[in-house]
């Protein structure tokens, strides 16, 4: 029997996604929008005029998280939550290579997402927070041992695979590379205490999506960071 | 045919007093698959003996071995189990959106609520802290507060009928109201509770849960 030929019919107007360009989180999904070729109705939200405080952005994502993804009349926040989102719907041919649905490697893809969004990323965001909102003067000990705690979890995971869940690239690469340049304006990677992570680092710097989003956008965390360090520290 | 008594259940090693420990088991009561059980008890520090950081070097619980296949972190254990064990989709369903939304609260209580109780409850279990601060009194209820908003729109916590998202989210949950935190503002989430207490499972993570708010209890001033 003859297939009948498939008619997609696909929304005109591109997903609008809510970021801000130091946002890893954002970043993850830019970035995932850029390997599967998807164009995205990019918001800016102001984080330091509190916009993702604003009346129009909670009622859009109470929990005032960025990002977040409008897709018609469908609303998501959580990155990770979006990445899954996009690439089943949107991600085509890439989605199987990305999100394996094999049901270890789905786990195992899985694993590092909820590590990233509960251990990891925290280990950031109590940082950053803090030092923007609150007046922080500096990251603590405390803040930097964690961090350095969670470098060697990703040693650990990337001394059994050739990437952070598996021996593929995956999306739990985009999350946790992206949180990584992140963390880099709080504490560098040092090659000689975790050569497998600054290895595979580095090999995600070479990729253009990375420099694009990932590094740029950890370069303007990073700024801001040092900026907020100065002034809090002369206050 | 395969004989159903050929086939091993998935082992979970487990310590009923840790929150994402009991989420796993909650999900696994829920879904309806048998697991074993394997006792690490944290206070006796067990996850750092050498049998268990070979099989899990970052030495946290849950801990799951399905034949040999070791997974950890809690949620992605209750995603695994549904869509591997799963009689149909119900708990995790597969259709686009209501997964996605399922995956939303479960990444909401992985990074935020469960988190913020974290930061109240470690401090006062292990570092000898004894009272808990208002700022973080607040944050979590300002994180109840969306809770509540979720609630408030389905009857559960991703929709109008309990997924694995539900039973994570009461595992959280659980402990803190175990250490006797106020919910009286949030009608929705107390309404929700009630509905938990009726799912399999659940007497089970409770028991669990009062271990914990006891020893939370025992610590404060």
């Amino acid at each position: 029997m003859r297939e009948l030929p498939t008619i997609k019919v696909y929304c005109k107007m591109a997903p609008i996604l809510y970021k801000l360009d130091g946002s890893p989180a954002a970043n993850t999904v830019r970035m995932l929008a850029d390997i599967i070729g998807l164009e995205l109705d990019l918001k800016t939200v102001d984080f330091v005029k509190l916009e993702h405080k604003s009346p129009e952005y909670t009622k859009l994502n109470p929990l005032g998280t960025i990002p977040v993804l409008v897709d018609g009349d469908f609303v998501l926040s959580d990155s990770h939550a979006i990445m899954i989102y996009l690439l089943s719907k949107y991600g085509g041919d890439k989605s199987e290579a990305l999100y394996p649905s094999d049901p270890h490697m789905r786990a195992a893809v899985n694993q590092i997402l909820f590590f990233d969004a509960s251990v990891y990323f925290i280990r950031l965001k109590v940082v950053a927070l803090p030092t923007i909102m609150e007046g922080m003067k500096s990251p603590t000990e405390k803040h930097l041992s964690d961090i350095e705690e969670a470098y060697s979890f990703l040693e650990v995971y990337l001394s059994k695979h050739q990437y952070i869940a598996c021996d593929e690239f995956t999306i739990a690469d985009l999350s946790v590379g992206a949180t990584t340049a992140g963390m880099q304006g709080i504490l560098k990677l040092d090659a000689n205490k975790y050569p497998r992570t600054f290895e595979w680092f580095s090999k995600l710097e070479q990729e253009p999506y990375f420099q694009k989003f990932a590094v740029y956008g950890a370069a303007a965390l990073a700024k801001t960071l040092q900026l907020f360090w100065n002034k809090n520290s002369q206050e | 045919m395969s004989n159903l008594k050929d086939i091993q259940a998935p082992k979970l090693y487990h310590f009923n007093v840790s929150g994402p420990s009991r989420g796993a088991l909650f999900a696994a009561r829920v879904i309806g698959v048998p697991v074993e059980i394997e006792v690490i008890n944290l206070f006796k520090k067990e996850q750092l003996n050498e049998s268990f950081l070979k099989i899990n070097p970052q030495h946290c619980l849950p801990t799951l071995d399905d034949d040999g296949f070791i997974i950890w972190e809690s949620r992605a254990i209750a995603c695994y189990l549904a869509d591997k064990y799963g009689k149909d989709d119900q708990f995790y369903p597969k259709d686009l959106k209501k997964r996605a939304l399922v995956n939303q609260r479960l990444f909401f209580d992985s990074s935020s609520l469960y988190v913020k109780i974290r930061a109240i409850c470690l401090p006062i279990l292990y570092f000898g802290v004894k009272e808990i601060s208002q700022p973080l009194r607040d944050d979590l209820n300002t994180t109840l507060g969306f809770l509540e908003t979720f609630l408030s729109d389905s009857e559960w916590v991703a929709g109008d009928s309990p997924t694995i998202a539900d039973t994570s989210t009461y595992a959280s949950l659980s402990s803190i109201l175990a250490v006797g935190w106020d919910i009286s503002s949030f009608p929705n989430i107390q309404r929700w509770v009630k509905q938990c207490s009726e799912l399999p499972g659940a007497a089970e993570n409770d028991e669990g849960a009062k271990a914990f708010g006891d020893a939370i209890k025992n610590n404060l001033k």
